[in-house]
């Protein structure tokens, strides 16, 4: 192994000893997720710019995985429409309100929104956190507070307003995200490479889906877990648990 | 020759010929989708490939259609992913007709209206036939002009079969083989295609009929109101929370 792939992977196990650590929040969020779906109200979950998608994705129909999660899948911003093409949405003000009145989030009292952003800074974020607020949805964020403080306020990145989501949130998860998401140096490169937000933001997303369903058991539910499709029984025992969440997640047909 | 007076001059006298003798099969069709609403079924409706797929997004959340309606769109067969990837690939591969009508709440007594120029695509073969199994009664539109002339078998279902010979009713759009109305001396290629308008004003023909119907049976008749008047969202709202989530494209 290279010493850069070492340093990567050592990075990376100790980001997610980090983020294990935070437990007392991920199992608060737990509670709240597990509550929210015994009264059979929404749980939603959105990643408000490129990459965070992925982390929406993720826990999508997913084996292994809790299948309640209204998965927010905006195309404005998915990568796979144009990488720049998906920044300049994110850095639109009051483009989240859209998106949140098209996703019909907060149509009842008791929803919950997990809004799935490391950076914690666009535009688009900090007016997710805001409109569910106003909507009397219950907010979950997993972020971090490294570019809230590297940023400037101002910088073209972020919203007006120059608000963090870490601070405007009911629970703040922390994805610990490295000043500048690489980590590794390479001689003869003043850029670092090796991204970690990703695995930051799976690894706290699956964190909470293990703690949830440890809570849901807690509080007398079956938690919605299915599994995978490829699987000899797979589809059997998904059905119906999929018949009941079919009618209500727009991306899970 | 002008271009435009020729064309133009043409389709006047396609859609004049849609006009004058596709009346019965309209009505028939209308009062098919006028009964199926009336006992509360889905109607959903379909474009299968390339420039088709333009047919269902012209009745998706258009002010003066009908609004419960399941107007299917897909991001494979449409050309909004890939022009060429679609029409050379993706619309000969039947198992994603499958996918498409299975990816969507199609229900026993539900009316699937597929409307297709060409009608032979094995994605819309494959579509229409899967649409029937699960359930539904099968309205199209498309031109037999067209399917029965084209003589290529690759582009075809392996079954052979073209559209209209799957329908419980079919519209003829009128379409003439090869779409194409103009051409000019020395010039290889015909031009001044006329399909999408044909297949669009058919169905358009097709919806104003059934509006027309449920208006004289009496009660009320869904119909989106114009979103960019005053009120014109609000109104629509009361559609929206009966349409959703199976209307997946709204």
């Amino acid at each position: 192994m290279s010493k850069e792939i070492s340093g990567y992977k050592e990075g990376i196990k100790n980001l997610l000893d980090l983020i294990a650590g935070e437990e007392e929040a991920i199992q608060q969020a737990a509670d709240v997720i597990a509550r929210a779906v015994k009264d059979d109200k929404m749980v939603h979950v959105i990643g408000p710019g490129g990459h965070s998608n992925m982390a929406v994705e993720e826990v999508l129909w997913r084996a292994g995985g809790l299948l309640m999660w209204n998965a927010i899948l905006d195309a404005g911003t998915n990568l796979i429409h144009g990488a720049k093409r998906s920044n300049l949405i994110e850095r639109t003000p009051g483009y989240a309100i859209s998106v949140l009145d098209a996703y019909r989030v907060g149509q009842q009292p008791g929803e919950v929104m997990i809004i799935v952003n490391a950076y914690g800074i666009n535009p688009m974020t900090i007016d997710t956190a805001e409109e569910c607020r106003r909507r009397g949805v219950t907010t979950i964020a997993v972020t971090s507070s490294s570019f809230a403080k590297l940023v400037p306020a101002g910088h073209k990145a972020r919203h007006p307003s120059g608000k963090n989501l870490y601070e405007i949130v009911d629970i703040y998860i922390d994805n610990h995200l490295p000043e500048g998401d690489a980590i590794v140096t390479v001689e003869g490169m003043d850029t670092k490479t090796g991204s970690t937000s990703t695995f930051c933001n799976c690894f706290a997303m699956n964190c909470i889906s293990i703690e949830t369903v440890k809570r849901m058991l807690e509080l007398g539910i079956t938690p919605p877990v299915i599994m995978s499709a490829n699987m000899p029984g797979g589809d059997e025992h998904n059905k119906a648990i999929e018949d009941k969440y079919i009618g209500r997640i727009k991306h899970l047909m | 020759m002008k271009g435009y007076y020729e064309y133009l001059s043409c389709l006047l006298e396609l859609v004049t010929a849609v006009r004058d003798t596709q009346g019965p099969a309209i009505e028939e069709a209308a009062d098919l989708i006028a009964e199926a609403i009336g006992k509360g079924h889905m109607v959903h409706f379909w474009g299968p490939g390339g420039h088709s797929s333009l047919f269902a997004e012209d009745v998706l959340y258009r002010e003066g259609e009908l609004a419960l309606i399941n107007p299917i769109l897909d991001p494979d067969i449409s050309l909004a992913n890939g022009a060429l990837k679609e029409i050379n690939y993706y619309e000969r591969i039947p198992e994603i007709g499958r996918a498409v009508m299975r990816s969507n709440d199609i229900k026993p007594g539900d009316i699937m209206v597929i409307g297709s120029a060409y009608g032979v695509n094995p994605v819309c073969i494959e579509g229409a036939m899967e649409s029937k199994r699960m359930g539904a009664t099968l309205v199209t539109i498309t031109s037999p002009y067209f399917s029965d002339a084209l003589d290529n078998d690759n582009t075809k279902h392996s079954n052979g079969k073209s559209l209209y010979e799957l329908a419980d009713i079919n519209i003829n759009s009128q379409v003439p083989y090869d779409d194409l109305t103009l051409e000019m001396e020395g010039f290889p290629q015909k031009y001044g295609p006329v399909g999408t308008i044909l297949q669009l004003l058919t169905l358009k023909a097709l919806t104003t009929t059934v509006i027309t119907k449920l208006i004289k049976a009496g009660g009320e008749v869904p119909v989106w109101r114009n979103a960019l008047e005053q009120g014109g969202p609000e109104f629509n709202e009361r559609y929206m929370n009966q349409i959703w989530p199976v209307a997946k494209a709204l």
